[in-house]
């Protein structure tokens, strides 16, 4: 039973042949909706503006993409200024005090209005040596936990989850973070948010699962909900680590969330940077499909990181007389997120598909060498009457490319089509044969950019 | 069993090897003489040679060549499964190479074959390099400490090093994972293996040691580390803890350090060392190859 379309600008279009396909369509697409919620597509927002319009129109390009989340970095020092000037080097008065708080309102309002689900990380003394607030010389936490109540009163059944603080395995023991800044401020976001969910900071480099677990041994699950990582894309294409610290956590807390406060980091070396939209492609279905549950993309738009020198961008944001300037990257990304959406929907497929090399060459003995890259990866996902097949050459430190003949030993599938992962509205018929009950691909392009066959289940 | 490619021509080196080698591909496309082969390949083309079929002991194959002037790419070892015609290992030069240097190319088999052929040549890639001096033999994966964060530091102030247990009687290789950091005008990289007890740590003289020229490790610019296969070839008693250390061939600022992959503890039969000390929860990133 067919009751769903894509057309060509994704917008899923409802061709209910009888009231009760529209019904089951109906129900479908709530189920789907729900489930949503459940992927991990998030992006880091940094564009809080007190323009409404503004606000819309950068959302609704995030929304564009395919992401479900967006992860807004709060300040206390922004939202009262307890009477300091040092804001008044770097900001503008409308980004600060009640500006600021009117341009939480427009995140948080018009993100959910999207349908997107907005989370917050709140800073830490890190970025004022030391200090919670800097115009507060006392150094103590308590004025800091009252405003994060505040702030969790104010927006009360609207934020997804708090992550508290960034990066502070890099200066503090796990019990030192945990008593000195977990503690105080869960509590404090519990009182003014019972319902939200909080996790620890998204832990720097690697996934530290030694700092991990030993917060989770000093008492994590009884004041939150979660751990926070955040992943280079060289940490997210050998899952080892990953794997493992997921496993590890699930072992002694199984219910943990797991969030972060910037992911993938794959630097942008132009508006046609393949290499990118590759990574990018790569770690949001690798974090997808280890179930990773918020993963904010690091970055939306060009900007020269301050540290590194940069530029981690996959988007030129949209302006008032300007239309965003959109990259391979974040093409590649919009396709992983519209295609590998419902987690929950799609299961593992027990096909087997295997692949071999389709390119040959003649040796001059007589005989033939079949060449390509062997090391092929290849997962298959079942979603209705549908087959989604995704091939790729994981290890993005080395360039990879090839053309094999796939074998789907099935005769259940058929009408293969490529969905570009530059352009997935697109699909494009792929020829096919069946041969002894299987399905056979002739002369697929592979390389580190995933290539995505969808199939349909033959009728009976 | 080693098998060197110094004349095209049927050599006697063991009964089970068919030393023989074989054009690949257009012939106008690989000269060969004596030594090796010169390539004169288009883009799309696939040339080259391919070894006689040999038996597969293990479940890898370590390639020794000497490659001159290869752009990215344009040299590619693959070991075909005789059976089949199919490839299953490969590799291909990482970085482009200006000059001659000395590879080594570990080629992981991604399925089982009982004997294959080695291809040497370019795969699709437009090449004119040349390849002498081809040796391969069969060697078998043991440990594999995988790591995914830039961990260790490798200069004057920072040796980085790493124990492990031997599975058999000969290191054959190591991979680990590496780049340059921000200035490229250091020294070269040493890696030696030491025999290591629990009481006095390194224990006697290296038992191994070989040079990582700085110039085939990745620059910052290159945007990305390398998985580096480097040959050691030493005897070793099994079951035994031994240590791997990389330290600088000469003074080294900290910018002109080397940057190892480590992280994560993943291996329980050692651990990270840093300047001697152990690394509490960490593992280089490491894979050994070994013989029976």
């Amino acid at each position: 039973m067919k009751t769903a379309m894509l057309s060509k600008t994704g917008t899923c279009i409802l061709k209910p042949s009888n009231l009760i396909s529209l019904l089951a369509g109906l129900l479908l697409s709530v189920s789907a909706s729900a489930q949503k919620s459940e992927t991990p597509y998030s992006m880091v927002y940094f564009y809080l503006t007190d323009d409404e319009d503004h606000a819309r129109q950068i959302l609704a390009s995030i929304k564009e993409m395919g992401v479900t989340r967006v992860h807004a970095l709060v300040y206390w020092w922004q939202a009262e200024t307890l009477g300091g000037e040092y804001w008044k080097k770097d900001y503008s008065a409308n980004s600060i005090g009640d500006g600021f708080y009117k341009s939480l309102d427009h995140f948080v309002n018009i993100s959910r209005e999207m349908g997107l689900t907005p989370s917050f990380r709140i800073g830490s003394s890190r970025e004022w040596n030391g200090l919670w607030h800097p115009a507060d010389a006392s150094g103590s936490i308590e004025p800091y936990a009252k405003w994060v109540t505040s702030l969790a009163e104010r927006y009360k059944g609207k934020i997804d989850h708090y992550v508290i603080g960034d990066e502070e395995n890099v200066r503090w023991s796990s019990k030192e973070y945990f008593d000195t800044m977990f503690v105080p401020l869960a509590k404090a976001i519990r009182q003014g948010d019972p319902q939200t969910k909080i996790a620890s900071c998204g832990v720097s480099s690697s996934p530290a699962t030694a700092w991990n677990l030993d917060l989770i041994k000093l008492g994590l699950p009884k004041y939150g909900d979660g751990i926070a990582c955040n992943f280079w894309s060289m940490q997210l294409d050998d899952l080892h680590e990953l794997s493992g610290l997921m496993k590890q956590v699930r072992q002694v807390w199984p219910e943990a969330k797991f969030y972060g406060n910037g992911m993938v980091y794959a630097e942008n070396r132009g508006i046609d940077d393949q290499w990118q939209a590759a990574v990018a492609a790569q770690s949001m279905f690798n974090l997808w499909d280890i179930g990773w549950d918020s993963a904010p993309y690091y970055l939306y738009n060009f900007s020269i990181a301050a540290d590194t020198k940069q530029n981690y961008g996959i988007a030129e944001l949209p302006a008032r007389d300007k239309s965003m300037v959109k990259t391979a990257a974040w093409r590649a990304y919009q396709a992983i997120a519209h295609v590998f959406n419902d987690r929950q929907a799609m299961k593992d497929s027990t096909v087997k598909i295997t692949a071999a090399p389709a390119i040959e060459a003649k040796v001059e003995d007589g005989g033939v060498l079949k060449l390509s890259p062997p090391d092929l990866s290849i997962r298959a996902f079942e979603r209705g009457d549908e087959l989604i097949v995704y091939m790729v050459y994981r290890n993005v430190r080395t360039a990879r490319d090839g053309r094999v003949n796939v074998n789907i030993s099935s005769d259940q599938w058929r009408d293969p089509e490529l969905i570009p992962l530059l352009d997935y509205t697109a699909r494009r018929k792929m020829t096919s044969v069946v041969k002894d009950g299987q399905l056979l691909l002739s002369d697929i392009s592979v390389s580190l950019q995933p290539t995505i066959v969808l199939l349909k289940r033959a009728a009976k | 069993m080693r098998i060197t490619l110094t004349v095209l021509i049927a050599l006697s080196l063991g009964a089970a090897a068919d030393t023989r080698w074989a054009r690949v591909g257009d012939p106008q496309e690989t000269a060969v003489d004596p030594s090796g082969i010169t390539l004169n390949a288009p883009k799309d083309s696939v040339a080259g040679i391919v070894s006689g079929n040999f038996e597969i002991t293990g479940d890898a194959i370590i390639v020794q060549a000497k490659v001159k002037d290869a752009p990215l790419r344009g040299i590619t070892f693959a070991l075909h499964d005789s059976a089949t015609g199919e490839s299953v290992g490969y590799w291909q030069n990482p970085l482009g190479i200006i000059g001659e240097v000395e590879v080594d190319a570990i080629l992981p088999l991604s399925q089982k074959a009982k004997t294959g052929r080695l291809f040497a040549g370019t795969d699709r890639i437009a090449s004119n390099a040349r390849i002498t001096a081809i040796t391969y033999r069969p060697t078998k994966r043991r440990q594999a400490m995988h790591a995914s964060a830039y961990g260790a530091l490798v200069d004057s102030t920072h040796i980085a090093g790493q124990t492990f247990v031997t599975s058999g009687t000969k290191l054959d290789a190591i991979v680990f994972r590496g780049r340059q950091l921000t200035n490229t005008d250091g020294p070269d990289m040493i890696v030696r293996v030491f025999k290591w007890t629990s009481d006095t740590g390194k224990t006697g003289g290296a038992i191994a040691q070989r040079i990582v020229p700085r110039k085939q490790l990745p620059q910052p610019l290159d945007g990305f580390e390398v998985d580096f296969p480097l040959t050691l070839n030493v005897a070793t008693k099994k079951g035994e803890t031994y240590f791997i250390e990389w330290s600088m061939a000469g003074p080294c600022s900290a910018d002109q350090a080397i940057l190892l992959y480590a992280g994560d503890s993943s291996y329980a039969g050692g651990c990270r060392y840093e300047n001697g000390n152990a690394v509490k929860d960490w593992d280089m990133y490491l894979e050994t190859f070994e013989s029976d």
